[in-house]
């Protein structure tokens, strides 16, 4: 089976500024400075196809896990370990376009890459643009159908067995490929880690970089980017200990009519 | 432009989608109408339909499957691709995989997970969160027809006014299986399980500090009378089971009371816990992001917090 996954590199939302969360807007919203990390839904679609691969492969059978990226950064830190920990290829596709509000360009350029595989795996959003909507896109660029909010895939027989993520609870189901899957609160969140032993062993290996040009109908267009002012003013209690406080936030629950 | 909301018959939680859905369409101005896909054939009683203009009652053969697939097919039926609507859809996991279904369909734009609507001069607005919630973006649609799924508010106000009318119709066809699909079962989840129906919930963060706190955050939501929830890493830790984790991508919750303890109140989190009536925050960070979503701060150590309240309890139970 030939599985790629769909992933983003994304910068770490914490350590933004409050001074750049005030000020943002679509025209000037730089938070560069804060370090990098891989989307965490991704890294859960990561782990979850390295799982697989090391199952069908356990049970005799023919696996490998590639990888493909969106953006213009260099990533060589994360595609380090990836490599590692089982990834056998990695395309990073170049484009000169912002493609934050812009899902199907991104759904176009994932698609091209994603056709020869059985199986997709990817994220159920990026923690950037949340649009949640690019799974879709892209299933639909492939005619395959989509499972989102996927907690976990398995081997089965007659296809893969998906388990995910249903208001009513949970969908158990099993899904003749080609098929795409978007992982949501998955079982698996992390991405393992590679031993020094392992990295030595893939030291020489590079990503595929590939120029691209977006195209995408996208039908909505963003006008407006900005922090929502809050309408809560909080009341602190004061106390010189724990106990003092304790007491204070019974007597207010209280007086709340809440206790 | 016409609004057409599409709503599927589903759990308990139909009526406050009903209710939520005309609530976010309002300020759109004008009235809307409703199709309400019913879950089989002999289904019972249709609920409260205030709100709306008109309803129209879509009834299948047999029984219709929890798939977003047959959702979205029944909605083609009746919103084309060449009129001038916006379909509105509830921001549930299988609404909004409608909505994405139904645009793909439809050939149109589609946006998930919309908080407000509201009109312009340049015709519907549509904002949703972005950055994990941190920021706001606006979108107008390029053209019509449009669709989005809209994130349903618990509790939503009842609307006033008279009840409309209800045309009901039946699908001719049954439903078929599609072809990639082996075999499927959805295994239900209790509806005591729900931390979202609890009236009272003490959330746990990770500034609890360790699984072995948990014990304590249990037994001072049991005092209170509530029930105990959890933020992402906390569950990702291994701390507390992921039915209890609320936040922007898990549950969305609107208690009476809550109480969040050694959160920092990252802005995912707080979209799944800014809606609660009462909010109470202990963080012994001042600066904490959690204070900014609270009716009451406590800057405390959480752990000593739970403490002292428990002590001052003394076994008594509150609520």
């Amino acid at each position: 089976m030939r599985i790629i996954v769909c992933f983003k590199v994304t910068q770490d939302l914490e350590s933004v500024m409050k001074r750049d969360w005030e000020q943002a807007s679509l025209e000037a919203f730089d938070i560069s400075y804060t370090q990098k990390e891989l989307n965490c839904y991704d890294e859960a679609a990561l782990e979850a196809a390295l799982r697989l691969q090391d199952a069908l492969r356990a049970s005799g059978e023919e696996a490998v896990v590639d990888a493909v990226t969106i953006g213009n950064g260099n990533y060589d830190i994360f595609y380090k370990n990836m490599f590692a920990v089982g990834v056998n290829q990695i395309f990073q596709i170049h484009t000169e376009e912002d493609l934050t509000w812009r899902p199907d360009a991104v759904a176009g350029l994932l698609a091209e890459a994603a056709q020869p595989y059985d199986a997709v795996f990817m994220g159920c959003k990026n923690a950037m643009g949340e649009n949640g909507l690019t799974p879709y896109l892209l299933a639909g660029r492939l005619g395959r159908p989509c499972l989102n909010q996927v907690i976990s895939v398995r081997c089965a027989e007659g296809g893969l067995r998906a388990v995910c993520e249903r208001d009513a609870g949970e969908l158990h189901a099993t899904v003749r490929q080609p098929a795409v899957y978007a992982f949501g609160n998955s079982d698996t969140p992390y991405l393992r880690v590679a031993t020094l032993r392992e990295k030595l062993a893939v030291k020489g290996k590079k990503a595929e970089h590939l120029e691209r040009s977006p195209e995408g109908k996208e039908g909505f267009r963003a006008c407006r980017l900005f922090q929502e002012s809050l309408v809560k003013e909080c009341t602190f209690l004061e106390g010189e200990s724990a106990e003092e406080k304790a007491r204070g936030l019974l007597d207010t629950l209280r007086k709340e009519k809440l206790a | 432009m016409k609004i057409v909301a599409v709503i599927r018959e589903s759990s308990a939680q139909v009526q406050n989608q009903i209710y939520a859905l005309a609530e976010s369409i309002r300020p759109l101005g004008g009235s809307a109408q409703l199709i309400y896909l019913r879950k089989c054939e002999d289904a019972g009683e249709l609920p409260d339909f205030r709100g709306y203009e008109k309803v129209l009652a879509v009834r299948p053969k047999g029984t219709l499957p929890e798939d977003p697939e047959v959702w979205a097919d029944a909605a083609e039926m009746f919103v084309k691709p060449d009129e001038e609507v916006l379909a509105v859809l509830p921001a549930t996991m299988e609404g909004s995989e409608a909505a994405a279904l139904l645009a793909g369909r439809l050939g149109c734009g589609c946006l998930l997970n919309v908080k407000t609507l509201r009109q312009s001069e340049e015709g519907p607005v549509l904002s949703r969160p972005a950055y994990s919630n941190n920021l706001t973006v606006s979108f107008v649609p390029e053209s019509l027809p449009a669709v989005c799924s809209v994130t349903v508010q618990p509790a939503a106000e009842v609307p006033e006014g008279e009840a409309p009318a209800v045309e009901e119709v039946q699908l001719a066809e049954a439903y078929e299986e599609p072809s990639w699909l082996e075999d499927a079962e959805i295994i239900p989840r209790a509806e005591e399980e729900g931390i979202t129906a609890a009236k009272r919930v003490v959330v746990a963060g990770r500034g609890v500090g360790s699984r072995e706190k948990i014990p304590q955050m249990q037994e001072l939501a049991e005092a209170l009378d509530a029930r105990l929830a959890a933020t992402r890493p906390v569950v990702y830790d291994g701390w507390v089971d992921k039915s209890c984790m609320v936040g922007a991508s898990s549950a969305i919750i609107a208690p009476e009371l809550c109480v969040v303890m050694g959160a920092s109140g990252a802005a995912a989190f707080a979209a799944g816990v800014e809606k609660s009536k009462y909010l109470v925050a202990v963080n012994n960070d001042p600066s904490a992001a959690v204070f900014r979503i609270a009716d009451l701060g406590i800057v405390e150590d959480c752990n000593a917090l739970a403490e002292a309240l428990l002590r001052e309890l003394g076994g008594e139970k509150v609520g």
